[in-house]
């Protein structure tokens, strides 16, 4: 069921991916970090309680945990870093198979004497890679320009809110799986990463605007959850965390099992 | 159950099909295609575009599965995805594409990988006799170069059974002496060759026998030298008088489909050709041609019949 050729291969296509992901989210990470003293401060946290609410949720910000480094990273830079690297592993995910069918390519890797559930796991294998890397440099990142410039108190708990982002974007990629043996164009399957992953972001974000939409939220996997409990110190949302585990395999393995019995498209 | 006969022939078979069907939603690809293709020959499988050659190799690839019917490659029935069996396939798709990123050379490790192969051994030989330069990435690559990569990934494992489409599509034709001559070695190591193809040359040249598809049915499945109408004689001749002489000479009596072209008389005659050469004998004649029909006339007049049969029901 793996196939380490494959998973080398894919690993060395997706190399650009990788090196321009981690960068790019890495960077952003760091600006986020290294800008925590400025927005820490108490008067800027007093300013953000007279925003709205709404907005407030919008982006993950609790004015209560602002002044510190800890609740400024689970804000604007939690939700960044999954919308991008959402945006990633979905596209990873959804491109698997359509990528392949897209570039004609599939007549010469799907007729290798390699199974079609091995070339999936050994493709989604290297994904998981990829994601994993870029997770974790973004992760240094955040706590190397957070231990420079800034104050961290508790960089466990910044580590464990990294940890629950980069479970929501496997969810993402599982997504991703599910819908990619039914996709034959890489553009198609690009098109609907981005917009299920803003779409997701966007109900999450407008759910805080009235307490009669709240529950548009549910359809969301930005609100699997919620990182600013760990910021807190109050608990791990390890509910959240199995269930976007749980979309990430289900996806994973559903979309295989669908891959091994259909046709591929010329 | 199985007749004694059909086991036979099954058991002497790298390829056997039987009520082969295969639709794309209410889109028919092929229905109802029995077909056995013997150890050790080289068959050719022919047929206009669309009329369900590379639905059939498609079929044989594992690549699309069946609506219905059952397939036997290599004594083995495929049901669903079956890399063990493909591990003993050399497949050449019609239209070629490779991760254009990578070099010859990094391609066909990869490649060898999937197979099992230690080292490049056959590749280098393959690459070298197909003067294939490895170095360069697969995006540099003409369409032939990117043919002789696909020609070298089907071979390099030395495959029982040759799945060809359209092989020789970008090859000069020095390059298409060095591949046919590849392919009966493979075939003198006992090897089985399936090849698809519109150059009925090719066919004529190289294959056993030969089959025909139209419309996603089989038509005709016989040896190339028995195939229908190839015992009939083309005839052509000049007279010294020039011009249109069919109706001056009462030419249609030899032949009713007789046509005047570029100042020749061509005639198609089958059985005895005493009588017409005869006729023709009582004119003056500056030259006169008497050949057997290629497989290419043969399948061209074999369509326009059909499609003429078609138009008129309609």
């Amino acid at each position: 069921m793996f196939h380490k050729g494959i998973f080398l291969n894919e690993l060395y296509r997706s190399r650009k991916t990788l090196l321009v992901n981690s960068i790019v989210l890495a960077l952003l990470m760091a600006v986020f970090a290294g800008f925590s003293d400025m927005v820490t401060r108490e008067d800027f946290v007093s300013l953000l309680k007279t925003y709205p609410q709404s907005l407030l949720e919008a982006f993950n910000i609790d004015p209560d945990i602002m002044g510190t480094f800890e609740g400024w990273m689970a804000g604007e830079a939690y939700v960044m870093y999954v919308l991008i690297l959402g945006i990633v592993a979905a596209m990873m995910g959804s491109s698997t198979v359509a990528k392949e069918v897209d570039q004609h390519t599939s007549e010469a890797v799907f007729t290798l004497p390699v199974s079609r559930k091995a070339v999936f796991l050994s493709k989604a294998a290297s994904h998981l890679m990829v994601i994993t890397v870029s997770a974790l440099l973004s992760t240094a990142a955040s706590l190397i320009t957070g231990f420079a410039v800034a104050h961290v108190a508790y960089p466990g708990r910044v580590a464990l809110m990294f940890a629950g982002g980069y479970l929501v974007s496997l969810a993402f990629a599982g997504v991703g799986y599910a819908a990619t043996s039914f996709l034959d164009s890489d553009r198609t399957a690009m098109s609907l990463s981005i917009g299920f992953v803003l779409i997701s972001f966007t109900l999450n974000a407008f759910s805080g605007m009235s307490e009669s939409i709240r529950w548009v939220a549910n359809g969301s996997l930005f609100h699997l959850l919620d990182v600013t409990v760990i910021a807190r110190g109050d608990s791990f949302p390890a509910v959240g965390a199995l269930v976007s585990a749980l979309i990430y395999l289900a996806g994973l393995f559903g979309g295989m099992l669908v891959f091994s019995k259909r046709d591929i498209a010329a | 159950m199985v007749s004694s006969e059909c086991e036979r022939v099954i058991g002497l078979s790298a390829i056997s099909v039987r009520s082969l069907t295969k639709y794309y939603g209410r889109t028919r690809g092929i229905e109802n295609i029995d077909l056995d293709v013997e150890k050790g020959e080289i068959f050719g499988f022919i047929g206009p575009n669309g009329a369900g050659k590379s639905t059939t190799i498609r079929l044989l690839m594992q690549l699309i599965f069946p609506t219905s019917g059952t397939m036997r490659v290599l004594g083995e029935e495929i049901r669903g995805d079956n890399p063990r069996l493909r591990r003993r396939i050399g497949y050449l798709p019609g239209e070629v594409s490779y991760y254009s990123d990578l070099t010859g050379r990094q391609l066909l490790t990869f490649i060898a990988g999937a197979y099992g192969l230690e080292g490049l051994g056959r590749i280098e030989e393959y690459s070298e006799r197909l003067s294939l330069d490895l170095s360069k990435t697969v995006k540099s690559y003409s369409l032939g170069n990117r043919k002789k990569l696909a020609l070298v990934h089907a071979l390099m494992h030395d495959p029982e059974l040759l799945i060809l489409d359209e092989p020789t599509t970008g090859l000069d034709p020095l390059m298409q002496a060095v591949f046919f001559d590849m392919i009966k070695e493979r075939r003198d190591a006992g090897a089985t060759v399936f090849l698809s193809t519109h150059v009925l040359s090719e066919v004529d040249k190289v294959c056993d026998r030969v089959a025909i598809i139209r419309n996603g049915s089989l038509v005709s499945v016989s040896k190339v030298s028995e195939v229908p109408g190839r015992d009939h004689r083309r005839i052509e001749v000049t007279f010294k008088e020039p011009g249109n002489l069919i109706e001056r000479f009462d030419l249609a009596r030899i032949d009713p489909d007789v046509v005047y072209e570029a100042g020749v008389h061509r005639f198609k005659v089958s059985g005895e050709i005493n009588d017409a050469l005869r006729a023709l004998a009582e004119h003056p004649v500056s030259d006169l041609i008497v050949r057997l029909p290629s497989l290419e006339e043969l399948f061209m007049e074999f369509y326009k019949d059909d499609n003429a049969a078609e138009t008129n029901g309609r």
